[in-house]
């Protein structure tokens, strides 16, 4: 079944690809529009750990590798599961979506092979860019275990922005028009969520760990990697929340399809 | 005149028929506001940086949140829709002219966000904020204040204008404008006052016009620029804005040869 799919998703990939290579100049404008959006991002933290040289006992390479895993996990997810948060709002209120139901293929599966996202290589490259200057910064043995342990951990990061995404697109079938919400979440809650968290008052600390589990994307993954999985309680829970947060918000994508019964007009 | 005074008071009066369209916006925008304060907090609490203050970076943010609306152009979404779809034949035969009736709705839009974004706001912040807040009451600074927000308004416009009038070269605009807004974002001090700024990162700054949007006015009202620099910010202010107006005018020149009408 997994070869089937992947035979699907590589012949709609060709399509898109075909699609975008007509246009050479617009595709690479939005890459390098993203990679100076993911900049400036950075560049607050580089100005402000210029400034203060500390915050809360994380140093710039610290820092800028939890901005690496943020930004990273959510190129790669971005590249899936952004066009059904995107798509779904307008395709709700045209009636479009009910195509989606008549077709022998599951709705988010379609939504996803249908549109890959090539706007998020920016956020990637700049995410692995990031990465390798702290990693190479940063005084820690690169052992094999730390790399398998890292890989496993970036992984799961991706897993738990995609489980958000799928979350944030199933609220359509719930709400009318959540799109400005999940902007806000996806931009403002998200970026705030790179920074380390411990410095934040309890009430944000409490939203980034409970209400959008940003704080498992970039905070608990380099609290693991550099001060070890020890000096945290409960911080084993990272390793198994990505694919537990992915089932949960499938399960809430299927649920919304089943209450599902047309835009109403 | 009268008709650009009708398309102002028509944008305001049609943003509030969808009332419901207000609403996430707003709280966007509160959001946003409520992240901004709460990561300067934070940094402030740990470890106080010499120079600045934490009522002064909170005032910062007050004033920036109050004039941030003012500098945000929206204008040139409509007129490169126009362009690529071919309906900006229909709004040449009007009798406007093009950049003063998207100057027109840029004005109304400003005062809906005003009343929709920066009253409430204004209100919350005074709640909370109050004790932080400390704005030196100066009448020459105010007065100041005033002008660089006029020609911030301008700037702001123009360069968005330009990006509109882009689209004749290269149809699809949004890349380009999130570029541009992005690119901002840092050189005017939204995200990060100047102050933070290393050196060379500073002089970049001040070759562009950004500052002039938003770092300069805010800084000339917490009382950070003395009396004789105001002439000198004054001058490159405005002929930045002079100067974006010349560009336009060339620009406009140069598409009204590229326009091309099928049929009649």
């Amino acid at each position: 079944m997994i070869r089937a799919y992947a035979a699907l998703y590589r012949k709609f990939i060709i399509k898109y690809a075909k699609a975008k290579l007509e246009y050479k100049i617009p595709l690479t404008l939005d890459i390098v529009a993203n990679m100076v959006n993911s900049l400036s991002f950075v560049s607050v933290v580089y100005f402000l750990m210029n400034h203060f040289s500390k915050l809360d006992d994380w140093q710039l390479n610290e820092v800028m590798l939890m901005f690496g895993f943020g930004l990273l996990s959510w190129g790669l997810a971005g590249m899936l599961f952004w066009a059904p948060v995107m798509q779904l709002e307008q395709l709700i209120i045209t009636g479009q979506f009910d195509h989606f139901l008549l077709k022998p293929l599951h709705p988010l599966l379609h939504l996803m092979f249908r549109h890959f996202q090539h706007t998020f290589l920016g956020q990637t490259l700049v995410g692995i860019g990031l990465l390798y200057y702290s990693l190479e910064h940063l005084s820690i043995w690169l052992t094999p275990s730390f790399i398998l342990n890292g890989i496993y951990l970036l992984f799961n990061s991706v897993l738990v922005q995609s489980a958000i995404l799928i979350a944030l697109s199933s609220l359509n079938f719930f709400v009318k028009k959540p799109l400005v919400f999940s902007m806000m979440v996806v931009v403002d809650l998200q970026v705030i969520s790179r920074y380390p968290v411990s410095i934040y008052h309890q009430g944000l600390q409490f939203v980034v760990s409970f209400v959008v589990p940003y704080i498992f994307v970039s905070y608990y993954p380099v609290v693991i990697l550099t001060r070890g999985v020890n000096s945290e309680p409960l911080l084993w829970v990272t390793y198994v929340i990505g694919p537990m947060l992915v089932a949960f918000a499938c399960l809430l994508f299927n649920y919304g399809v089943r209450r599902y019964d047309g835009a109403g007009s | 005149m009268k008709s650009y005074i009708r398309i102002f008071h028509k944008t305001i009066s049609t943003s509030f028929v969808y009332r419901s369209n207000l609403y996430m916006p707003m709280l966007a925008y509160f959001v946003f506001v409520f992240l901004q304060y709460s990561l300067w907090s934070a940094v402030f609490a740990l470890n106080e940086p010499k120079g600045t203050t934490i009522s002064q970076m909170m005032t910062y943010i007050f004033i920036g949140m109050m004039i941030r609306f003012l500098t945000t152009a929206t204008a040139s979404d409509q007129l490169s829709q126009e362009i690529r779809e071919g309906k900006i034949e229909l709004m040449l035969i009007r009798p406007y002219n093009l950049f003063l009736f998207f100057l027109a709705k840029q004005l109304g839009r400003i005062v809906v966000d005003f009343i929709t974004k920066g009253l409430p706001l204004l209100g919350i912040s005074l709640l909370f904020l109050s004790p932080f807040i400390q704005i030196p009451y100066n009448l020459s600074n105010w007065l100041y204040f005033g002008f660089c927000c006029i020609n911030a308004v301008i700037i702001a416009f123009c360069m968005d204008y330009m990006i509109g009038l882009m689209a004749f070269w290269i149809i699809e605009t949004w890349q380009l404008r999130f570029l541009i807004q992005d690119i901002g974002n840092v050189f005017s001090g939204v995200f990060i006052p100047l102050w933070f700024f290393s050196e060379p990162f500073l002089w970049i700054a001040n070759l562009l016009p950004y500052p002039y949007l938003y770092f300069y006015p805010i800084n000339v009202l917490l009382g950070n620029v003395d009396h004789t620099s105001f002439l000198s910010l004054t001058l490159v202010g405005l002929s930045w804005s002079i100067g974006l107006l010349v560009v336009i005018m060339l620009m406009w020149h140069l598409c009204k040869s590229r326009i091309v009408i099928q049929g009649g």
